[in-house]
């Protein structure tokens, strides 16, 4: 499998979804099925058929409630926003060796990261780098600069320098915060579903073939 | 069927429109980066002055300030607040309160699914709330209260929250506090003022005249370590002193006291030790004793004091009881040997005595009483304003006892409303009940409202609370009997807490708006609450954590939406704000000959010295002429019995001092023989009451199993086959605890100590549901301690335990809700 156009993007609709609760815009888009595209491509991808599958399914539940905007707010609150006893934080910080506590180690590197790359969080999301949107995010446009360099031959990361941070930055904590997400309580399985096929998908990185100039050239031909 | 590119990005433009946030989180950044060395800035805290490093922006290291030579373990724990996992960090709603307000399900406090808000939407609900509260109930349905708030002027939390709110309209106010509100009611009957929170007689001058000091349920080698203000620890200079002295055998020291306390371990003074709440049986013995062997003061009681012979009446049986309080007759309530307690009276008059009591005493049924007897062994000891001699209430509080220098504090941002103005809502409509009740009491005004007690001299009835708001403050911590204010709080509407961290207090809230911590703003401080030694510049160490902000804006922004934002913040913001505060301070001081720099130029710096004060004796200037420099109690002498008190003709707070039996008392008293631990709730020894108990790390250095420990003696731990490190569920029928054994020397048989502070975490909302940290507060008791005070009596709290069988709960105190019914 190589890394193709739709990682840069997957990364960041995986950042927008865990970084704030769904408008009722978005999950109308959803509960009319526009979400589709999305999960089938992901479904493409080497052992993501289950994943998806569930969150699909929780996707199809959401029409059981009443209210579904406000109780996957509420769920969304119950995962990752209210402490660090309960509920997994989504903060690398949070499950490093230094013990539960925000901003430790892990933030540093990410902010060093940013820093090198003349970058912050932004003013909006007022959260710590190593918010798990914020990386994701770092490493979609770490695969699209990648994805630039084959083509432009730019000077973006190779393939190599971010399957390290995807094992390096990603993996050492996702498997834990995946793990968290099944325990707690929720009214639909919506996050829990996103957390696992999340933790699927990133699983699927470090095995990623460095071909992607030739696949997004056949990407493109397919427009 | 595969996606087309176009296809996959139109289903992902479809999904993402309208998203909260904008399409990127990351931003290009045009700022240099940040020196990898980091920078030294200074603050304070209420555990003293500190350095921290920031580095990255980021506190890296935390060191004290140079000035404070006796730091305290405590501020190891500063990090572990700031960067707490269970930080608040949005404001969220409980859900059912936003989908249905008033008419929620409030039994599912405590235990509740929450939503994230954004400011706007929190603050537009807050005042909401506040509107159909003036406007449909009035100003007795909205309660707001405060406590040990972080320290610094500018930002102090109670006057933010109490003038925003005394903006919009009026509420039931507090009077008193749960530390010393028996010392504050009775006090002033008796010395003139609650002493509680006066400057005592200087260190050094006991320390010269003194030849014994007695330390009555006084443990300051534990307390001291703490300050209202930024502490600066200089007491222990003296304390360190006065073991030099207790090793040379220049100064006796005794600790009267069940249990060896810190102080006595570290003094390698003397223990005298007495039955739990039996310090006034006790004291009447030490009166019997001074009063038969004519060893009292008589002078110095006809210059000085009043109503000697109606309390002398009662000590001689010749009062109501017909009992004569002689020393065997103390001795069989209180356990000290008869010998013993002749002993004891005949050492505090044979020369310069020093009584220093803690208030620990006072936080017990009938807390006034041992409180009023110390005032009155030490009148007819004769040696009230002497120095060394007399008697002190507050040398374990705040470093008081280090002589003021006189220089002045800054002021602070103001708690009320401008002069001239008039809230938003300035009806003063009560609907018959009072518009202030005693502190400890709001549980009871919720469940009881219209009830009508009896409260130092006057009638409260209690007002219907349909509304709270906690600001600084952990009432799920400092106040009693956990199960009774579950019930409470499913009557009532809303609850708003303003705080920095998920406690109980936070749970149990409908609304829950984040502050950030003091760390992370710019303020001022006076160095020494009673000393006055310095100012201390509070420099912000990083910027507000996630969307954390400081009680300045947060309030400013609740004025803003009824228009009075500028009249609010007096149109100045924190920085005006910081140098108004100093600039004032400046022209005062200046008047009195302390010199102080242009504000930036003590910015820089961080600390301005103002050197050490001049010794001084209190009530040295009564003593020296009573008419001259009267007391504050009616009669402008020491009250030994009070005509004012008698006339309200309270059963249990008398014309005199007296004994009462306890509702519940160990070592033989009632209800013992179910219950037969005396459990007592001492400030900790490793937090300031509540605050720090979320420092995981620091936490970790004194748990036990991962709970708060629960310290008790060999044959209590023996008895029920519990082991040191064991864990124990301590119970009685309030309520029921988990906690983990520390088996201890220090303790005697039928006390235990759990340290008040300890979070509240139960395993779910459900009354008698078992709190799996150790809130003491889980198992005591919510009465007043008398008609005149209607203090708090945590101290007066009998339980049993026993080793804990089975798997344990997990502790649920340090977070969000526990347990969601889906």
């Amino acid at each position: 499998m190589n890394a193709d156009w739709r990682h840069p993007a997957l990364c960041n609709w995986f950042a927008g979804l865990f970084a704030a609760e769904l408008t009722a815009e978005q999950l109308q888009a959803y509960q009319r099925g526009e979400g589709e595209a999305v999960l089938v491509s992901l479904s493409e991808l080497p052992d993501l058929t289950e994943a998806v599958k569930r969150l699909r399914n929780a996707i199809n539940g959401l029409t059981l409630l009443a209210h579904p905007q406000l109780e996957l707010a509420a769920d969304f609150a119950s995962m990752f926003l209210l402490d660090g006893q309960n509920s997994p934080p989504p903060y690398a910080s949070f499950y490093s060796s230094e013990g539960s506590r925000f901003f430790a180690e892990p933030q540093a590197r990410m902010q060093e990261r940013l820093e090198a790359s003349q970058q912050e969080v932004s003013a909006d999301f007022r959260e710590p780098s190593d918010h798990l949107s914020v990386m994701l995010e770092y490493l979609g446009d770490g695969f699209a600069a990648h994805q630039e360099t084959a083509e432009r031959s730019n000077s973006g990361p190779t393939l190599d320098q971010i399957k390290t941070f995807v094992e390096e930055e990603l993996l050492n904590w996702l498997p834990a915060f995946a793990a968290r997400c099944q325990k707690v309580k929720t009214v639909s399985d919506l996050y829990p579903a996103l957390a696992a096929l999340l933790l699927e998908f990133c699983k699927g990185l470090p095995a990623l073939d460095e071909a992607l100039a030739n696949e997004s050239a056949k990407a493109a031909s397919r427009l | 069927m595969a996606i087309t590119r176009r296809q996959f990005m139109q289903g992902l433009a479809s999904v993402s429109a309208g998203a909260m946030l904008g399409p990127g989180l990351l931003m290009r950044t045009a700022e240099a980066a940040v020196s990898a060395e980091g920078s030294w800035k200074t603050t304070g805290s209420h555990w003293g002055a500190i350095k921290a490093l920031v580095k990255g922006g980021k506190v890296a290291e935390i060191k004290p300030l140079e000035q404070d030579k006796y730091p305290t373990e405590m501020i190891k724990g500063v990090m572990g607040v700031i960067y707490n996992p269970s930080r608040i960090r949005y404001p969220m709603a409980r859900l059912d309160w936003l989908k249905n307000r008033e008419n929620s399900d409030r039994t599912q406090r405590g235990d509740n699914r929450f939503v994230r808000l954004t400011w706007d939407e929190a603050l537009d609900l807050f005042y909401e709330e506040l509107e159909r509260v003036q406007t449909t109930h009035g100003p007795a349905a909205l309660h707001h209260s405060t406590g040990w708030r972080q320290t610094g002027q500018v930002h102090s939390c109670g006057n933010h929250m109490a003038r925003a709110l005394g903006m919009h309209g009026n509420s039931v106010a507090s009077i008193g506090d749960y530390s010393t509100g028996a010392a504050q009611g009775i006090l002033p009957y008796i010395l003139g003022s609650t002493e509680v929170y006066s400057q005592g007689t200087s260190w050094p001058l006991i320390l010269e005249n003194s030849k014994t000091v007695i330390l009555w349920a006084n443990d300051p080698v534990k307390n001291l370590q703490v300050g209202w203000n930024c502490e600066t620890h200089e007491s222990y200079e003296y304390l360190e002193q006065l073991k030099g002295k207790v090793a040379n055998g220049s100064i006796r020291v005794i600790s009267v006291d069940p249990v060896r306390s810190k102080t006595q371990n570290y003094l390698g003074c003397e223990q005298l030790y007495v039955n739990p709440m039996t310090d006034v049986p006790f004291m009447l013995g030490i009166a019997h004793t001074l009063y038969t062997e004519n060893l009292y003061d008589k002078k110095f009681i006809e210059t000085y004091a009043l109503g000697f012979k109606d309390f002398i009446d009662y000590v001689m049986g010749e009062t109501d009881d017909k009992v004569e309080k002689t020393p065997a007759w103390a001795s069989a309530i209180c356990g000290i040997d008869e010998d013993k307690i002749r002993e004891f009276a005949r050492l505090l008059a044979s020369d310069r005595t020093q009584l220093l009591f803690g208030w620990a005493v006072q936080r017990q049924q009938h807390g006034e009483q041992p409180y009023w007897m110390g005032a009155v062994i030490a009148t007819m000891l004769g040696q009230i304003g002497l120095p060394g001699g007399g008697i002190s209430y507050a040398h374990h509080y705040s470093s008081i006892g280090v002589s003021a220098s006189g220089a002045s504090a800054p002021g602070a941002f103001p708690r009320n409303i401008d002069a001239g103005k008039a809230p938003k809502h300035p009806s003063t409509d009560y609907k018959g009940a009072s518009s202030t009740i005693p502190i400890a009491r709001w549980v009871d005004s919720i469940l009881t409202p219209g009830e009508k007690i009896e409260y130092n001299g006057s009638e409260v009835i209690y007002p219907e609370i349909r509304m709270v708001v906690f600001s600084g403050c952990n009432p799920w911590h400092r106040h009693q009997d956990r199960n009774r204010m579950k019930q409470a709080y499913r009557k009532l509407e809303t609850a708003v807490t303003i705080d920095f961290t998920w406690n109980a207090t936070c749970r149990f809230s409908d609304l829950v708006l984040p502050a950030c911590t003091q760390f992370e703003r710019n303020d001022i401080d006076i160095y020494g609450s009673y000393s006055n030694r310095g100012l201390l510049a509070m420099h912000k160490l990083v910027d507000p954590l996630f969307h954390s902000r400081t009680d300045f804006d947060i309030f400013t922004e609740l004025c803003r939406r009824f228009g009075r934002h500028e009249e609010y913040r007096r149109s100045m913001d924190e920085g005006q704000w910081l140098r108004h505060l100093y600039n004032a301070c400046r022209d005062e001081n200046q008047k009195a000959g302390f010199k102080m720099p242009e504000f930036d130029e003590f910015w820089e710096a961080g600390y301005i010295d103002f050197g050490a004060g001049k010794p001084w004796v209190r009530h040295a200037d009564f003593r020296e002429d009573p008419e001259l420099n009267a007391l504050g109690t009616p009669s402008g002498f020491i009250e030994i019995s009070s005509r004012k008190i008698g006339r309200y003709g309270y059963d249990d707070c008398k014309a005199y001092p007296s004994w009462m039996e306890k509702a519940e008392r160990s070592h033989g008293g009632p209800g013992s023989d179910k219950f037969p631990l005396w459990l007592q709730s001492v400030h900790p020894d490793n937090r300031l009451h509540s605050q720090m108990c979320e420092s995981e790390e620091f936490r970790a250095t004194y748990t036990v199993q991962g709970r708060e420990p629960v310290f008790m003696g060999p044959e209590d731990a023996k008895a029920r086959g519990i082991a040191d490190g064991d864990l124990v569920r301590v119970f009685n029928d309030r309520g029921q605890l988990l906690a983990g054994a520390v088996v201890s020397d220090n303790f005697p048989p039928g006390v235990i100590r759990i340290q008040e502070g300890a979070w509240y975490g139960p395993e779910d909302a459900s009354i008698g549901s078992l709190d799996t940290y150790g809130d003491p507060n889980t198992l005591t008791m919510d009465i007043g301690t008398s008609r005149l005070s209607q203090a708090t009596s945590a101290n007066t709290c009998l339980v049993n335990m026993e080793k804990f069988k089975g798997t344990a709960p997990a502790v649920t105190s340090f977070g969000g809700p526990i347990e969601v019914e889906v």
